[in-house]
């Protein structure tokens, strides 16, 4: 689009920015407005989009707000807690299985039973790995960086 | 705007945060409390319903929190919350359209793979005052269209016209380059302008 005289018309994206407000008023391009009324026109138009797409004024939601967010976090925490407890629980579960299941239908032999008795430790150490600290990070479901 | 115990109104975000990850909930409080209002607007400004806005503003916090041992500074604690709560907007509107789907509710305007130019206007629309003043009605078109834009696009018009970010904080937000912040920032007001057509005053 370009009016006779008044210089090339300004692109979507200048006027997007105009309307937008981030570009000067006072540049060149806001300069062509004054004599092309399509320019012009199409300004308006985004004005009314940009004034339209406002949200809402909302109030203070007040303390109660906060009170809620905090629930929800110490609900997360809590549901995290024992979903960790319970994977760990059945870990040392699985571990305890495998390690005193008779291999073959022969009965274990004394040496092994030492040996399953040196495991017992670990399935004692795993049920009682204060790991909630640790693995929250992990159960979150997906990095935020900032 | 009571805060909570030493903390004071001067505290920064930065120092708020960085005292939360090391333990203080007085300090994340404080952080609750001064973006509250704004974080409940910005969700406002993606879904229609207030209350919804209310609820997602409220995870968006207990998101923030869980994730603060991840928080690398390399935005600012605002922008980084603002992201968290665009992007848990954007959850909710895809899970609302996949409800929608599932009890064979047709697509309306706005909504992905619905175009606004290709849409017939309704023409009660352009002539009925009384409807052009329908807020709530404006309201639904603008959330649908923020749902069908890509997610810069969509960050880009919220941040600007809701949050009142610069150029440069945009695309620090948007973690891309300034040219492209405003490339972005122009689609999406495109098609809001197309979409949101048929509620404008018409030109003398």
């Amino acid at each position: 689009m370009e009016s006779p005289g008044v210089g090339t018309c300004l692109t979507g994206e200048e006027l997007t920015l105009l309307a937008d407000g981030l570009d000067d008023p006072d540049c060149p391009a806001a300069a062509h407005l004054a004599s092309c009324a399509t320019c012009s026109a199409q300004l308006r138009k985004l004005r009314q989009t940009v004034a339209l797409a406002q949200p809402p004024e909302v109030r203070d939601p007040g303390e109660g707000f906060n009170r809620a967010v905090w629930r929800k976090i110490d609900r997360r925490r809590a549901q995290q807690r024992v979903g960790i407890s319970m994977a760990a629980t059945l870990s040392a579960a699985a571990i305890a299985l495998v390690v005193l299941l008779p291999r073959d239908g022969a009965a274990p032999d004394e040496t092994e039973l030492v040996e399953n008795l040196d495991l017992y430790q670990y399935v004692d150490l795993i049920e009682n790995l204060d790991a909630v600290e640790a693995l929250d990070a992990l159960l979150e479901e997906g990095p935020i960086e900032g | 705007m009571r805060l909570p115990p030493g903390i004071e109104d001067s505290t920064d975000d930065a120092a708020l945060i960085d005292m939360a990850r090391r333990g203080s909930r007085s300090a994340f409080d404080a952080f609750v409390t001064r973006h509250r209002a704004r974080i409940v607007r910005l969700a406002c400004g993606m879904v229609a319903d207030e209350e919804d806005a209310v609820e997602l503003a409220q995870e968006a916090f207990m998101k923030a929190y869980n994730s603060l041992g991840r928080f690398r500074g390399d935005c600012s604690p605002r922008t980084w919350l603002d992201r968290i709560t665009v992007n848990l907007c954007v959850d909710w509107q895809r899970r609302q359209r996949i409800r929608r789907a599932l009890f064979l509710v047709p697509r309306r305007e706005g909504e992905e793979g619905w175009s606004p130019e290709e849409s017939a206007v309704e023409d009660s629309w352009r002539s009925d005052p009384l409807r052009v003043a329908d807020s709530a009605r404006i309201r639904s078109v603008v959330c649908r269209v923020l749902a069908s834009l890509s997610d810069k696009q969509r960050m880009a018009f919220v941040l600007r016209h809701q949050e009142g970010l610069d150029t440069a904080a945009l695309a620090s937000a948007l973690q891309c380059a300034e040219g492209t912040a405003k490339v972005h920032l122009h689609r999406a007001t495109e098609r809001m302008r197309k979409a949101l057509a048929p509620f404008m005053a018409p030109e003398d």
